[in-house]
């Protein structure tokens, strides 16, 4: 077998690795549940996605969106809309919605769905009155879809950034969208199964305004790192795809340094060995490894875990920022996981709160929320940091800092 | 200008791309590894995009001519179309404009009547949302009618992600471009860190896979200037260089293996020369100055002055005396150095008695910083005492050197009388510095001034401080009659004439006085050195049209603002900084 590594684009086909028994995960909680599909940024959801458009199973006929520009619900339809046409099966149905409309009927008619998807959303925005009524078609087509053989799979990526762009523009169309959202979902006959992915904290955004009731029905599925063996596999691999020279005990070598294998890391490291090797002309020893992970990767993995500590600033609301800071600060000063009692007398004591039913209901949520979001696991009823390399790097930065 | 073979060091792209190859050094695995991801090109497959990091001048728009160059060349041309949107561009200021401008280059060579119509259709269409989807629909078409990928390359990505798309949804709208359109391939460079690409919060954050420019090594550059040679027909230079090895080693430390400052000192080394290097090298910081301009303009404010106070202190230098020298906190100083370190400015050395030092490692740019910055008569002439000491490490040269210049002296001191002492002693000064009778000529320095309001003392590096040397007066009237008798030839030294005469006429404020001299200095000497002047003059002949600078390389609309300033504040004396002052010291043009 052989792969390319792609640092930071999108894996596709045999080099999105390692993850086969995660897609099988995928499609069997997808025949039965809409997903919400949670993983830290570079870990992987997209190429996740990917896997299910390249390789599609029965019934379902994926469809990707991304998402992330988007500011509005409309253009969120428009979008939506554009995207369906380009399935042909999907797109006999939603045809539909055009018929006995002159201006639309005749766009439809002379352009290639695959390639004019851009001519389409013009249309869209210049001739119907889509941007007004966008909820409208938004029932319409779930409606259409229903009567079809198929089951689309709208697999919409980066959900959570659009939530928070339209939340920033208008709070009123955010609710609407969102409210529409879940009852598309939850339609008796629905054959419509959406899969959205999703670094940034939708949670804890929606739980600001008010809206966590709205995603309450998404079964969640999350991307972890690569265990030992994979992070193994993937590492030799990669060496051999691009018949690199290693000195013996190498791969492990690798495999103990990095510690946390998530995906991003391992290919950044391994490149930078082949970028070494190659000007150096010697194979890969040990000592090479030391020296890239110090001065390479280091130096890159600074702004990534870093992105761990600033978004509590930007996402986690009022005071929880500091409860926050201070749990995980307790955690990362531990040898091991700490009882989730123990960590529960800390929230008190920096809240300046006595127990009360209503203060255990916070702090239990406020614990879901860091699991949710890839800071702290939860095992035999013992909190711990989700990783050993995040746990030493917020011991070092800030381990004392909030106390 | 290399015999027939012309290679334009600030714009590689109007180089032949056969002499870029000729020329092109230390790069082949990254390109090869990049067009090796691109052969492998099909639709849903990965795609990598790159980010290429460096400074100016280290070789990043040649390489990017250098791929487009080679994939036009080989069968990936059946696989692949390149796009380079020029780092001129300054109208790159959201997705809508970028996708208009690469759709410009498709029309034009792809020729589909579709495509053409479409552009002129789009070009004036004020909603970004519609041409943004009609771009794409053209090139999805492209896609699918050749078969073909796209390799969109766009320089200066920093400039365009942090500064002109200020909005951060334009950044999404490409991040989803990027993943969703298969057949779209992006590499992008950056002479320094792009905030939305290594910021954590940006979408972009971690997108690309960086590959950073190094400078050459020494034997890089060595081959570099044998294959200048080899453009240029200098069949001597291999034998040249064998005698005088230090030279190598001496424009490697000025350099500090920049491909563009190599070109650029090339000459300096390439033939043998001796006492003109002082004016080619002050004609050649002269003609520098666009382009570190531009570097300095890619930094911070606070990065630029830090760069600025450490170029004015002695080479090596620790945080903390730096941080005094520029009254700042240690610890914000620590911070900007870091920053200037990761950017290729500054580079940590091993340690000095436990203490972290920081240098300048192309030392060419810290001369030029001392030579621009420095406003103390010390600072002004320390650059040259600098770089002597290190050009002429060899006795044997020193005393070459010496000779020569002694004997230009004694000529000037006959020919010239207003400002012979001044002429003198700038002489005596490069003198004394190569001379291995140092203190002799110490002495002669003080002895023209004697008699003086200087108060003299033995010590020649305080005396040396102490004497002015300013530009005289000139005599315009005189210098332009000059000009019309003067038989042109293509040199520096004449075009180091050109230049002053120029900035005469810009002072002047007579336009038809410019033309009248572009017109006779182009004829015969290398055109690409006046152009600035050209623009300069273009733009203030049209009524100061703003498109007319904003449509050029952003090196050459520094020096052109610089002229058109000259041209609105005649009587600014801070612009004599950037003239030239040997030209009016040439024995020749007195006489």
């Amino acid at each position: 077998m052989s792969i390319n590594l792609v640092t930071g684009g999108v894996p596709r086909g045999q080099d999105y690795f390692g993850r086969e028994s995660f897609i099988e995960q995928l499609w069997s909680r997808l025949r039965t549940d809409n997903v919400l599909l949670l993983a830290p940024r570079r870990y992987g959801k997209t190429g996740a996605m990917f896997q299910l458009l390249d390789n599609p199973r029965a019934p379902f006929r994926p469809i990707f969106i991304n998402v992330e520009p988007i500011e509005s619900a409309s253009d969120f339809m428009i979008e939506l809309l554009a995207s369906l046409r380009q399935d042909d099966r999907l797109a006999q149905m939603t045809n539909k919605l055009w018929e006995g409309t002159k201006n639309i009927g005749k766009n439809l008619k002379k352009s290639t769905a695959q390639i004019d998807i851009g001519m389409f959303k013009v249309h869209l925005r210049e001739h119907t009155d889509v941007q007004e009524n966008w909820a409208l078609y938004g029932e319409k087509i779930i409606e259409l879809l229903e009567k079809g053989q198929d089951r689309p799979l709208l697999m919409i990526d980066e959900f959570p950034i659009m939530v928070h762009h339209i939340a920033q523009h208008n709070i009123d169309e955010l609710r609407r969208l969102m409210r529409w959202f879940r009852s598309a979902r939850l339609t008796p006959k629905a054959k419509t199964r959406f899969l959205l992915g999703g670094s940034i904290n939708l949670m804890p955004t929606l739980d600001a305004i008010g809206l966590i009731g709205t995603v309450n029905d998404l079964a969640i599925e999350k991307l972890g790192p690569f265990d030992d063996e994979t992070a193994f596999r993937f590492i030799k691999t990669a060496i051999t795809s691009q018949k690199m020279v290693v000195g013996e005990g190498v791969i492990q070598h690798i495999v103990d340094i990095i510690g946390t294998h998530v995906p991003y890391l391992l290919s950044v490291l391994v490149t930078s060995l082949f970028d070494r090797q190659r000007t150096k002309g010697k194979p890969i020893t040990n000592e090479m490894v030391d020296d890239v992970f110090s001065t390479e990767l280091l130096s890159r993995a600074t702004p990534f875990f870093n992105h761990y500590y600033r978004r509590l600033q930007d996402y986690y609301a009022g005071d929880e920022v500091r409860q926050a800071k201070v749990l995980l600060s307790l955690l990362s000063r531990a040898a091991g996981p700490v009882q989730r009692d123990t960590l529960y007398q800390e929230y008190l004591r920096v809240s300046g709160i006595p127990h009360t039913s209503d203060a255990l209901e916070k702090f239990l949520w406020l614990m879901q929320k860091l699991e949710n979001d890839f800071y702290v696991s939860l095992f035999e009823n013992k909190y711990d940091f989700s990783n050993r390399t995040i746990k030493l790097w917020w011991q070092t930065n800030y381990g004392y800092q909030f106390v | 200008m290399i015999a027939n073979h012309q290679i334009h060091v600030y714009h590689p792209q109007k180089t032949r791309p056969d002499d870029l190859e000729a020329i092109f050094v230390g790069r082949e695995p990254l390109v090869n590894d990049i067009l090796a991801r691109l052969e492998e090109w099909k639709p849903s497959s990965s795609r990598q995009h790159y980010l290429i990091m460096g400074r100016r001048g280290i070789g990043k728009t040649c390489l990017l001519q250098i791929i487009r160059h080679r994939i036009l060349q080989s069968v990936l041309s059946a696989k692949c179309f390149p796009i380079i949107l020029a780092e001129e561009g300054y109208s790159l200021g959201s997705i809508a404009c970028l996708l208009l401008q690469a759709l410009e280059v498709l029309s034009t060579e792809f020729r589909d009547k579709e495509v053409v119509i479409m552009v002129g259709q789009l070009k004036h269409d004020p909603d970004d949302k519609k041409v943004v989807d009609l771009a794409l629909d053209a090139f999805r078409r492209y896609h699918k009618e050749t078969g073909k990928c796209v390799l969109l390359m766009i320089e200066n990505m920093n400039r365009v992600l942090d500064w002109q798309m200020r909005h951060g949804v334009q950044t999404h709208l490409l991040r989803k471009i990027l993943i969703e359109e298969d057949w779209l391939v992006l590499i992008a460079t950056s002479p320094t860190y792009v905030n939305a690409i290594t910021k954590p919060d940006e979408p972009l954050f971690e997108f690309f896979q960086i590959k950073t420019l190094n400078e050459l090594t020494l034997e890089e550059q060595t081959l570099l200037l044998n294959k200048l040679a080899q453009l240029e027909g200098n069949t001597g230079f291999s034998e040249h260089v064998a005698e005088f090895q230090s030279k190598l080693h001496a424009l490697y430390h000025y350099t500090g293996g920049n491909p563009r400052l190599s070109v650029l000192l090339y000459p300096l080394i390439a033939h043998q020369r001796f006492a003109d290097v002082q004016g080619e090298l002050v004609s050649l910081l002269d003609s520098m100055t666009p382009f570190y301009h531009e570097r300095m303009n890619d930094l911070a404010p606070q990065e630029a002055y830090v760069i600025e106070q450490m170029a004015l202190m002695p080479e090596c230098c620790t945080p903390t005396e730096l941080a005094k020298n520029a009254r700042m906190s240690a610890k914000i100083v620590r911070s900007l150095l870091k920053r200037l370190e990761e950017s290729g400015y500054v580079r940590r050395e091993p340690r000095r008695k436990k203490q972290t030092i920081y240098i300048i490692p192309e030392r060419f740019f810290r001369i030029w910083l001392q030579m621009s910055y420095s406003r103390t008569l010390r600072g002004r002439t320390q650059y040259l005492l600098e770089f002597f000491f290190t050009w002429y490490s060899l006795q044997e040269e020193h005393s070459r050197v010496h000779d020569e210049w002694a004997k230009q002296s004694c000529r000037g001191m006959t020919v010239k009388k207003d400002d012979f002492a001044k002429h003198a002693v700038e002489h005596m000064q490069s003198s004394n510095v190569v001379s291995e009778h140092r203190e002799k000529y110490a002495q002669e320095v003080v002895a023209t001034f004697a008699g003086n309001d200087i108060d003299i003392e033995k010590n020649t590096t305080h005396a040396r401080s102490r004497i002015p040397i300013e530009p005289p007066a000139y005599d315009s009237a005189k210098i332009l009659h000059f000009f019309h008798q003067k038989e042109w030839g293509d040199n520096a030294n004449n075009r180091k004439l050109a230049q002053w005469f120029l900035f005469l006429a810009f002072k002047a404020r007579k336009l038809s006085l410019i033309r009248d001299i572009l017109g006779s200095t182009s004829k015969h000497t290398d055109a690409e050195y006046f152009t600035p002047h050209l623009i300069a003059l273009n733009f203030l002949e049209s009524n100061r049209d703003p498109s007319i600078i904003e449509r050029q390389h952003p090196e050459v609309r520094e020096a052109v603002l610089l002229l058109v300033e000259l041209y609105d504040h005649p009587n600014d004396d801070t612009m004599q900084n950037n003239i030239d002052k040997s030209v009016y010291e040439n024995d020749a043009f007195f006489t």
